[in-house]
């Protein structure tokens, strides 16, 4: 006797056990948040961690060509060459921010759609 | 063939019945052997390079989140490169730091690949770190794993370059560190394996996704093949330092590697794939059942009822 696949079961254990596996307990973590709460903070998060690596960058560049700047920092454009830094400063922490925006954004929406489709999904399996 | 099933649910078996404990051992030896391997490479701090430290940090590791290890084996690097000298600690600490700032962040889980990476390195087996982070991951993983390619290859450097460091005693510290950060940055046999890797990962993780049949096998295959073709044509246009022979012999053993990886993971009976079709009130499900391969023994006994004579 060949066993009978139940279409129903299958379509909801494939549902839920793919969740289960890959980012569901992940998803109950963001949830614990307000969008608006989980978006901003790692917004900050990202940014913060943005302007450590620039200025990180920066100095390991100073210290690089410590040399070439001391010979050149008398003929320098002081103002432009701030001006740069901080432009690039913006851009930088900035394109960070906007990236962080997008992820964090898209996984909380993401994790919003899965756990609610989840729990209704564990609803249907109970009463099946 | 069945033999290797059984050996594999056993396996199984024992791991699911004790996983806590034998989760806290795996991550013991893995702190124990990465630890080792950093005191034995690099190993310029006394202090740091005893066993009875390395023990008692093992442990510490074995009772936290497996990310721990990778922060612990990250300081030892970190202060060892200090005892040796203060530009080679400054360079390893902005490339750690670099990483988890801009990177890691974002993909925490991902972690290990900085770790497990420069141990695939140190083992002669680093052509396997690519294929499963493909096998598990997605594409994106091509950075994490390219970033563990980037921490081997500076630790190396930090370690080939203690005579260089030692004999320019009489230099200025902007020197040094100009020479080490030059070392570090320019290094075209990285640039090779960081490229090889990113491509191997995108590769095998595209292929594994695809729904044929052995779609698993194929991907590992493929990102071997890949990996040592990347990797012999970038060691000739960047003339970088690889041994042909040590590749061969590496991707093989990553080869046997990646496939017992997969025997855990994705063990399956093509033969008996069974497709069902239905539907609900948003979507068409076209699913495809593919049986897992279990030993004899695992497989459930069949009950004879009236009704099948």
């Amino acid at each position: 006797m060949k066993e009978q696949i139940d279409g129903d079961k299958v379509k909801l254990m494939t549902r839920m056990a793919s969740f289960e596996e890959n980012e569901g307990k992940e998803a109950i973590r963001i949830c614990n948040y307000f969008r608006s709460d989980y978006v901003c903070l790692n917004v900050v998060r990202a940014i913060v961690s943005a302007t450590v690596a620039y200025f990180l960058i920066i100095a390991l560049y100073v210290y690089y060509s410590i040399d070439h700047l001391l010979q050149e920092i008398y003929t320098m454009d002081l103002m432009a060459t701030g001006r740069k830094l901080v432009t690039a400063y913006v851009i930088f922490a900035g394109a960070f921010g906007i990236i962080a925006y997008v992820v964090y954004s898209f996984r909380y929406d993401w994790a919003k759609k899965h756990l609610n489709d989840y729990n209704y999904a564990l609803r249907e399996l109970l009463n099946m | 063939m069945n033999g290797i099933f059984e050996i594999r649910d056993y396996i199984e078996e024992i791991v699911s019945r004790y996983e806590t404990l034998i989760k806290a051992v795996l991550r013991f030896v893995l702190a124990l052997i990465a630890l080792s391997v950093v005191n034995s490479k690099l190993g310029y701090m006394e202090r740091l390079d005893s066993m009875t430290i390395v023990v008692a940090v093992s442990l510490l590791c074995a009772l936290m989140p497996p990310g721990m290890i990778v922060f612990f084996s990250s300081l030892f690097v970190i202060l060892h490169s200090y005892a040796l000298s203060l530009e080679a600690a400054i360079i390893v600490l902005a490339v750690f730091l670099l990483m988890f700032l801009l990177y890691f962040r974002f993909t925490p889980k991902d972690t290990m690949a900085v770790l497990l990476t420069p141990l695939g390195f140190v083992f002669g087996v680093p052509h396997v770190m690519p294929v499963i982070y493909g096998l598990k991951g997605s594409p994106l993983s091509a950075l994490s794993v390219g970033f563990g390619a980037v921490a081997y290859f500076t630790v190396d450097f930090i370690s080939e370059s203690e005579s260089m460091i030692k004999g320019m005693s009489e230099a200025t510290t902007v020197e040094r560190f100009r020479t080490l950060l030059d070392g570090v940055v320019k290094n075209n046999t990285m640039i090779a394996y960081v490229i090889a890797f990113a491509l191997t990962v995108v590769i095998v993780s595209i292929i594994r996704r695809l729904s044929f049949p052995h779609s698993w096998t194929v991907a590992i295959a493929a990102g071997i093949a890949v990996d040592l073709i990347a990797l012999m044509v970038l060691s000739i246009r960047l003339d970088a330092d690889i041994s042909i022979g040590g590749l061969f012999l590496g991707s093989i053993l990553s080869a046997l590697i990646a496939f017992i990886y997969k025997l855990f993971n994705f063990s399956v009976d093509y033969a008996k794939t069974e497709r069902v079709q239905f539907e609900d009130d948003g979507y068409y499900y076209y699913v495809k059942a593919v049986p897992k391969i279990k030993s004899q023994e695992k497989r459930p006994k069949r009950t004879y009822d009236a009704d099948d004579d």
